[in-house]
């Protein structure tokens, strides 16, 4: 009787079972995905991810075949995009393989770009054989520049767990959803079973890459016009502290933003390629390599006709910008097509990723004579079309070995803390130098001082150390008008001589400096802004090879010129076209104009 | 013979009844001479005036620390002095007029910065009391005077703190301190391990360089002439790390060395330039520093209507063709570097109406957006990063209530009447910079530069710790617009060079518009708004157009100057 009634429960759970079974709705005869038996009603992540179609295990892993929720869930994956599993998920072979192995070599993964620049100075390693995998995977004894990039740098990268640690570095990292998922709340409507799941787009709104990019060069505040201030929080509000807070404890002032932010609302993917962002595949050893964008490709475009391929698909992804049909696209220095820049019969048009909206480019026949002028062919754009650039000059560090501090890469506690502090913060007046493509580049300050401390806390003067860096980057504080011909050519810190005055003596160019390092205990005998001496010689080291500032050559005819400038002030003056021509003319011919106008005033 | 009496609670028990010298000296054995002219018996100038015909002293308590406190200054010193106690109460040292009447006018609380109404002593109005429930800056300037500015002029010993210790009345420079403010004598009474003290007890009448910076330092005048920054307040600028370690913190703060004044670099003093008249006042109530009759530039180096120094000034001598001037203070003996007709600016007649400071200054004080906070509620974790402002009152006062668990309201001293008073003023700025260098007229119509002073934003939070006023830009007393203010001055960075030409010409931040084309609410503060005082003012358009505009003399003038070598 009893093995009756059992055997009969059975039989009508086993009926139940197969009729459940046969209701759950499949979309495809895809997989044999049961996750949906409890998460029923799931909203897409994307149009090109249906869960209809692809279930959930695909994405997440899991066991599909277990109606149980500690069996299915076992090997589930939260994050598909994580690097760790990536290659299960975003990157099996029928779905991404080629980006996720790009991804992975890109420095926003690997971080050669930071490790590499410490290494150097740090130790003078020239060959970089260090990345982050593999100090994540080796639990080698590590050296103070890398103890610095563990503890102090790599909480920013892409293999970092998304919400792992807290503030903003827990909205960091997280892999392929690092930046193709936007932060949002995962919102549950009814219990398990119906909720809207997190958005994969690749509209990927700036505050994604600003969670990261607001350190160091902090071009993702400045493109927005945030100068990160010296910590003042003024002007307060109501009995606090300024709400123009960044992480940290850091506050922000405003400056004038890009003009493309300013005027055109352009967002940081309107520029920076697929490409550029998540690597060609290539293990760069610095960010600026593996950036693909530059002034040139949307300013001074080459149009090519593009049938189908990566534009096609990456303009049908992003679901604004118009599609590619009878029109020509601009194409990047390594190739890949910029699909938002498109070339409509005579009239060229560049859309916004975010939102679709056209903005016409005027985009001259012939260049300006400006910018074809005899002598600046060496000019990055940057050089005179950003209108600031923040310094931050005399890093000092104390590394207490009889301290401890966590490791963001291991997680866990190790001897040896980090303490940062600084000598002054500028923005203006942007330092001028020859950067590692020959071109001439602004600089900014990177200057190390480290005072060591060992296990008993007994400072050890041998082991500190003291590395003066100027660094070029493109601070993206574009303005549509340039710096005045002074504003360089005779501007003691433009020239990289740093602030003070430049003045002649006995026939020779003389500097009077500001800033009195040596008074101000800085142990050198040169201010911190200055980059070179009136002689040319330099003063500080450059994080890349080829990078420099200008030598006595290049000061002697830059300086040379501004004794010519407010007369001879035109782009298109013609003493400009030889100059050196000119000064010869000038030094031998009496009979020019101005040494006529010279005899009038002169005593 | 008289004695400094100081070390008071642990000597009493060994007073003796009947006071004689000898009985001072008993304890205060080795006790330096005063100084010449100055052979009293103590009591002549340390005993209180009650007690001066009593022979004998129960203890100490009898004893004036410091006969030329204000307070006694009259009774002790005015036997002999009083010409000159009357030149130095009228004197901005004793009066404080120029601060006090540009910061009340600037906000609000009355019509006119000058002529002055108000002082700090009472040669003039003396300054009214705290108003108990401000709602307005007008009501608020009195007590941010009282604890914020007041602390430094000559009627108050100021905080004390490494490079800060000094005292009051005509000892505040006759009596030398040292910067740690120990007494280095053989007073055998005093401890010179603990702070306080003069370096000995002794007057002089050479007052060196070091004494000056006790009250001329932060970014004031007096510390840019050694080149003395400030650094930033937040915890991120205690640097640099010195062997391992902070250096301590003279005036308050850290300090950046910057290019110093070429006459502190040749090794002059302050005195050297600054005589008595500058110093102690003529007598005559000034309204505001560049009033007061000083030492001109031209008096030794000559100028655009002298070429040769002032034959007047005692310390110039000719020696055949040279000139030499002698230090009051170290004896030493300068050749005059004269106004050079070679140099190509100087032979330009418009630059007859240029200070020689706008283009021989190398750097300037350029504090822009003063935050102003006066809190009386006890809410004290937002300044964890922010505890060093300059002032060690508000640093020991944070320190100690950002480790208790329990806080009190906050208490700061009132400078002019010395009591602890409810609520406390916290203070920041938006940037500070030094190589912006604006220009404007001074209030003898010459081209100077200007410097923010300053561009006020008050606060005010009540016991309650509501919010009385928010960040408000205070409005000047006579309705002209906001009270900020930029003011001329002399930058004492004086360069043996000056800067080049477009240090102004052709200079948008010299011209007064600022560091952008475009401006943001906070870059907009590196525009000038008009001096407080009438007589002195920004570039008018003309002004500021004949500076950024080229002429055909302008160029050729300045390639001459470009092809100028000095010596």
């Amino acid at each position: 009787m009893n093995n009756k009634a059992i055997l009969i429960i059975l039989l009508f759970l086993g009926i139940l079972l197969i009729y459940k079974e046969h209701k759950t709705q499949k979309g495809f005869p895809l997989p044999e995905d049961r996750c949906m038996f409890c998460h029923k009603d799931v909203s897409d992540p994307d149009a090109s991810h249906p869960v209809s179609a692809f279930g959930c295990q695909s994405c997440h892993l899991g066991n599909p075949f277990s109606l149980d929720k500690e069996r299915g869930h076992l090997t589930m994956v939260k994050n598909p995009g994580d690097l760790s599993v990536v290659d299960k998920t975003c990157g099996k072979p029928d779905c991404h393989p080629e980006v996720v192995i790009r991804v992975k070599n890109s420095v926003m993964a690997t971080n050669r770009g930071i490790i590499k620049v410490l290494r150097y100075h740090w130790e003078g390693v020239e060959k970089n054989d260090i990345d982050l995998k593999t100090l994540m995977v080796s639990g080698e004894k590590k050296t103070l520049s890398v103890d610095l990039y563990t503890k102090m740098c790599a909480g920013c990268h892409l293999w970092k767990k998304r919400s792992s640690m807290g503030g903003e570095v827990a909205r960091r990292g997280g892999g392929c959803s690092g930046c193709h998922v936007p932060d949002q709340v995962r919102a549950q409507t009814h219990g398990v079973g119906h909720f809207k799941h997190p958005k994969i787009t690749t509209r990927i709104p700036s505050e994604t890459c600003t969670r990261c990019h607001n350190r160091s060069a902090r071009i993702g505040l400045s493109y927005f016009g945030k100068f990160e201030s010296e910590g003042y929080g003024t002007p307060y509000e109501g009995n606090e502290l300024n709400n123009r807070r960044l992480s940290g404890g850091r506050f922000y002032i405003n400056l004038p933003a890009d003009v493309h932010h300013n005027k055109a609302k352009m967002e940081c993917i309107d520029c920076h390629t697929e490409k550029g962002v998540m690597g060609d595949g290539k293990r760069y050893d610095s960010l600026k390599d593996q950036v693909d964008i530059t002034c040139e490709a949307c300013h001074k475009p080459d149009f090519r006709e593009i049938k189908g391929g990566l534009a096609e698909k990456l303009v049908f992804l992003n679901k604004r910008v118009p599609r590619i049909v009878n029109k020509e696209v601009a194409i990047s220095k390594k190739g890949s097509p910029l699909y938002n820049l498109q070339k409509v019969g005579e009239a060229v048009f560049f859309y916004r990723k975010m939102d679709g909206k056209a903005i016409e480019m005027k985009i001259p026949a012939r260049e300006e004579i400006y910018h074809r002028m005899t002598g600046h062919e060496r000019l990055s754009c940057q050089a005179c079309h950003s209108s600031w650039i923040p310094q931050c000059y005399g890093c000092h560090y104390t590394y207490r070995q009889d301290q401890r501090q966590v490791d963001w890469l291991s997680k866990r506690e190790s001897s040896g803390s980090w303490r940062e502090l600084r000598s002054y913060l500028r923005f203006s007046k942007p330092t001028l130098g020859i950067n590692s493509k020959n071109k001439v580049a602004l600089f900014s300050p990177c200057q190390i001082y480290v005072s060591q401390f060992d296990e008993e806390g007994r400072y050890l003067p041998k082991e500190s150390l003291k590395i003066f860096t100027m660094t070029s980057f493109d601070p993206h504080t574009t303005q549509k008008e340039s710096r005045s011909c002074l504003d360089c050519h005779g501007d003691a810190k433009s020239l990289g001589l740093g602030e003070g005055i430049l003045h002649k003596q006995g026939g020779n160019w003389r500097f009077r400096p500001t800033y009195d390092a040596w008074r101000s205990s800085l142990g050198i005998h040169f201010p911190l802004d200055a980059f070179v001496t009136v002689d040319g010689k330099p003063l500080q080291a450059t994080s890349r090879k080829g990078a420099r500032p200008f030598n006595q050559e290049e000061l002697k005819r830059i300086m040379a010129l501004n004794s010519c400038l407010p007369c001879h002030s035109e782009y298109k003056d013609k003493v400009y076209f030889n100059f050196d021509e000119s000064i010869k003319r000038f030094q031998t011919e009496k009979d020019l104009p101005c040494w006529e106008l010279i005899g009038k005033y002169a005593p | 013979m008289f004695f400094l009496l100081l070390a008071a609670g642990s000597l009493q028990a060994v007073i003796p009844e009947a006071v004689t010298d000898g009985d001072c000296l008993n304890c205060h054995e080795g006790i330096e001479h005063i100084g010449k002219g100055h052979d009293f018996d103590c009591r002549a100038c340390h005993l209180k005036r009650q007690r001066q015909r009593v022979d004998s002293i129960q203890d100490h308590q009898f004893i004036i620390r410091n006969p030329s406190d204000p307070e006694h200054v009259d009774f002790f010193c005015g036997t002999c002095h009083q010409e000159e106690i009357k030149l130095i109460n009228a004197s901005l040292h004793a009066t404080a007029a120029g601060i006090i009447n540009q910061t009340r006018y600037l906000w609000g609380a009355q019509k006119a910065a000058y002529p002055p109404e108000y002082s700090a002593n009472s040669t003039l109005k003396p300054l009214p009391e705290a108003v108990p429930h401000p709602n307005s800056p007008k009501t608020l300037v009195d007590d941010f005077l009282r604890r914020k500015c007041l602390r430094c002029h000559i009627g108050t010993k100021g905080a004390e703190g490494i490079g800060l210790y000094r005292a009051s009345g005509c000892a505040s420079c006759h009596v030398l301190y040292s910067d740690d403010g120990k007494y280095q004598g053989h007073d055998r009474a005093i401890d010179s391990e603990k702070a306080g003290y003069p370096i000995r007890h002794r007057f002089v009448r050479r007052i060196p360089l070091f004494q000056c910076l006790h009250c001329h330092n932060h970014n004031h005048v007096g510390g840019d002439y050694v080149g003395m920054f400030e650094h930033d307040y937040d915890k991120s600028y205690r640097s640099p790390v010195i062997e391992g370690y902070t250096a301590p913190r003279p005036y308050g703060l850290d300090y950046h060395y910057l290019a110093m004044d070429v006459h502190a670099e040749r090794g002059m003093e302050c005195t050297d330039c600054h005589t008595k008249t500058d110093v102690m006042g003529t007598g005559t109530v000034y309204g505001y520093e560049a009033e007061v009759p000083k030492t001109q530039c031209s008096d030794c180096h000559g100028g655009f209507c002298q070429p040769t120094p002032n034959k007047a000034v005692a310390n110039i001598k000719s020696e055949g063709e040279a000139f030499l001037f002698r230090s009051n203070t170290s004896g030493r003996k300068f050749k005059l570097a004269l106004f050079s007709k070679d140099v190509v600016s100087h032979n330009i007649p418009q630059h007859k109406e240029v200070r020689c400071g706008a283009c021989h200054a190398q750097w300037s004080y350029q504090d822009y957006g003063l935050s102003v906070m006066r809190d009386d509620s006890p809410d004290y974790g937002k300044w964890a990063r922010l505890l060093i402002q300059g002032d060690p009152y508000l640093e020991g006062f944070l320190r100690k209530e950002l480790n208790r668990v329990a806080n009190q309201p906050p208490v700061s001293p009132d400078w002019l009447d010395g009591n602890m008073k409810p609520g406390i003023w916290y203070s920041g700025w938006r940037a500070r910079r030094w190589e912006f260098m604006p220009l404007g007229l001074d209030s003898k119509g010459k081209y100077a530069v200007l410097r923010p002073r300053y561009q006020y934003f008050v606060s005010y939070i009540d016991k309650n710790g509501d919010v009385v006023l928010d960040s408000v830009a205070p409005k000047r007393g006579d309705g002209k617009g906001v009270g900020w203010a930029f003011m001329p001055y002399r930058p004492h960075t004086i360069s043996p060079v000056g800067r080049k030409c477009e240090g102004c010409h052709l200079n948008e931040t010299a011209a007064g518009r600022g560091i952008f084309r475009a401006n943001t609410c906070d870059s907009e503060l590196f525009l000038p708004s008009p001096p407080a005082i009438d007589h002195m003012r920004l570039l008018n358009k003309k002004e500021r157009d004949r500076l950024l505009r080229v002429t055909e003399e302008y160029r050729v003038k300045r390639f001459l100057d470009e092809l100028t070598t000095t010596r």
